[in-house]
């Protein structure tokens, strides 16, 4: 995948589809060209602990392999680090959101969480923070709550037309509006109700955000014998088990090929990941997809 | 305890999940399934699919009502809702307004339409305000709610909590204070740490931000009471032993985990988890066989078949290697929880037969984890 130059990608789509190996896939594939990767997850708890069996990965990114860090945001840590850049007054800001009745207020109102990571996500390349990574690979939510999130500096601005928050908001708008540094990779499976989401999701993020999308189509099932000897294998098996084994072959070919089309109709880049049968370790498998977004892969009607 | 008992015994059944896990379609076969019990069942979604909406009846957008599912041969009566934030929020808000004018007043200000849909919360607030009403209104001898999509299935049990804390008279009168004591006198009677936190909170914010909250927290103060005893009455309904949780789950490790750590939460918190089904857990083709099954080498053993049997071992070992920690899980399991898997169907489910094929899954005894299919 070319992403070079880029310093921003939101890996979203579907729940399910595998969102996060893959968005963990695409930080080893760049820092496999060179450059310094900070992988996001977002929220209170971690996937990557438990999918690496790690531990300790947290607001301050931890070096998982070399040069790619993992790190966990939450909108309380993002908050924090950017009203202090601003207050410079530790008191102050515990004065603030260290209050209860803040807290509260904090947790529940709207665009203030996904402001703050999307104020964190986009620090460095507004220049607030220096820079510390070439690029944020992040394992965003699913589509629903990506486009609230994405939505929020927008939202935001509606509300507020100036004053220093909506100036902020502004900012960041204009960062992931900016195809030169912000990419969007919507993960989803050869599947109808997966595709037709991701269909939407596409014509969402080009007409908010002008945003540059690469499709990556997870779990693809590849049979090892091609679609004419499986034509001519389902006459002469016997055996009932593989008579109905080899029906939902070739069953599975021909919907995930369409599914595969409609993907393609939509225009854009598409990567094809096949299912990973064997029992790796999950850095091994991690490796292994990434092998499949270096080099693009696209399935076949044989 | 099998599907039809938790049918017949339960008023309300919450399915919660991570979202793309099929909660919706398997609540909508567990609605099927009741109907076919004879019973008057209501099906609240969230978030259909197009094509599952259709099928309901659901699909003409901004339709609030309930709709009576036609086409089902039962003996019960299957109603289908899709749940309208917006229109359930400003519902709310009118009749506990003390007049239509303030009901107007709120409904029209512009900070209310944006925060009305995007608090955090609110849909799941939302969701269960609807659920309590159906719950009462006697109509139905079971009402199955279909959660909004979250990324940990507790998010949505955690959620009201998150509201009813907004609505707190501390953070009220905190917000007020400024406004309600407008003159310079009383402002100096404001509690220094206060008053810096204010300045500091304008900093960051700005005024005209600071400003439209404080308007804000000023006009829900009315509804606070009331919100008071609606959330303490939903939590009386989800902790109530009529109604039950079904986690509809994914097929992998991390899931089990999830599952883990959802069914222990449910019951620090006092509630009931009476299912767990794990959702295209198995292929349809090797149903039976992925445990046992053997190859007949059959045919003329081409090179070709000798790859095609390759690749069924492959794929039935993918499966077998995730059936054995769902064992080992399913042993933990308490006795009274329906702990089963469904097959993955390999079409999209969104037509009344395939949920009907789904539902008479349910019925079956191979799919139950104590009895396996070994």
């Amino acid at each position: 995948m070319n992403i070079s130059g880029k310093k921003l990608v939101f890996v979203t789509g579907k729940g399910g589809v595998g969102k996060s190996v893959c968005a963990a896939a695409l930080a080893w594939s760049e820092a496999r060209k060179g450059r310094k990767v900070c992988l996001v997850e977002l929220g209170d708890q971690s996937f990557y602990e438990s999918f690496f069996e790690t531990r300790g990965i947290n607001y301050e990114p931890s070096e998982i392999v070399s040069d790619v860090h993992v790190a966990l945001f939450n909108a309380e840590n993002c908050l924090k680090e950017y009203v202090l850049h601003f207050l410079k007054v530790p008191k102050l800001y515990d004065l603030i959101f260290q209050n209860k009745v803040m807290k509260a207020f904090m947790n529940a109102a709207p665009a203030v969480s996904e402001l703050s990571i999307l104020g964190k996500l986009t620090s460095e390349t507004r220049g607030i923070f220096k820079e510390e990574y070439d690029l944020y690979v992040v394992d965003c939510y699913s589509t629903g709550h990506a486009l609230a999130l994405l939505r929020a500096p927008k939202g935001m601005n509606a509300l507020f037309n100036s004053g220093p928050l909506a100036d902020q908001a502004h900012d960041i708008n204009a960062v992931i509006s900016n195809p030169e540094l912000t990419h969007y990779v919507v993960v989803t499976l050869p599947e109808e109700m997966p595709v037709t989401e991701t269909e939407e999701l596409y014509r969402q993020l080009k007409s908010e955000f002008s945003a540059q999308v690469t499709l990556v189509c997870n779990k693809l099932l590849l049979p090892p014998i091609s679609k004419s000897e499986q034509a001519d294998l389902l006459n002469k098996i016997k055996d009932k088990n593989m008579h109905e084994f080899l029906e939902f072959v070739q069953y599975k070919m021909a919907t995930q090929f369409k599914q595969w089309e409609r993907l393609a109709r939509m225009g854009v880049e598409i990567f094809g990941i096949p299912l990973v049968l064997d029992t790796l370790r999950a850095q091994q498998c991690v490796e292994k997809i990434s092998s499949y977004l270096d080099k693009q892969w696209t399935l076949t009607n044989s | 305890m099998d599907f039809n008992e938790l049918l017949k015994t339960k008023k309300v059944l919450i399915c919660c999940g991570a979202g793309g896990v099929g909660k919706t379609t398997l609540a909508a076969a567990l609605g099927v399934k009741a109907a076919e019990l004879g019973l008057r069942v209501l099906v609240l979604t969230i978030d259909p699919a197009r094509r599952l909406a259709t099928s309901l009846g659901l699909s003409d957008l901004g339709t609030e009502e309930v709709k009576l599912v036609e086409g089902l041969p039962s003996s019960g009566k299957f109603y289908a809702s899709m749940l309208d934030m917006k229109r359930t929020f400003d519902e709310f808000i009118t009749s506990m307004a003390p007049s239509a004018e303030v009901a107007n007043r709120v409904l029209n200000n512009n900070i209310y339409k944006q925060i009305s849909t995007a608090l955090n919360g609110s849909q799941e607030y939302t969701a269960l305000e609807k659920l309590l009403q159906a719950s009462n209104s006697g109509s139905y001898d079971l009402v199955i709610l279909d959660t909004p999509p979250t990324k940990h299935a507790m998010d949505f049990l955690n959620a009201p909590i998150k509201i009813h804390t907004l609505f707190q008279d501390s953070i009220i009168k905190w917000f007020l204070m400024p406004f309600t004591t407008l003159d310079r006198m009383s402002l100096g009677l404001m509690n220094r740490g206060t008053k810096a936190a204010f300045k500091a909170f304008e900093k960051v914010g700005g005024s005209e931000f600071l400003g439209s909250l404080t308007e804000f927290f000023s006009s829900i103060r009315v509804w606070q009471k009331h919100l008071r005893d609606r959330t303490a009455e939903v939590h009386r309904l989800l902790t109530s032993s009529a109604t039950g949780f079904v986690l509809v789950t994914g097929f992998n490790a991390v899931h089990i985990d999830e599952a883990r750590f959802f069914e222990k939460s449910l019951r620090r918190g006092g509630y009931y988890l009476s299912a767990i089904i794990i959702n295209r857990a198995f292929p349809l083709w090797g149903h039976h066989e992925i445990v046992q099954g053997t190859v007949v080498q059959d045919g003329s053993l081409s090179n070709e078949y000798k790859k095609l049997v390759g690749f069924y071992e492959a794929l039935k070992n993918f499966y077998k290697n995730q059936e054995a920690a769902f064992r080992s899980y399913a042993q933990e399991m308490r006795q009274n929880i329906i702990f089963c898997r469904l097959p993955d169907f390999d079409q999209d489910v969104h037509d009344l037969s395939s949920l009907k094929k789904v539902a008479d899954r349910l019925e079956e005894k191979s799919i139950l984890m104590e009895n396996g299919y070994a």
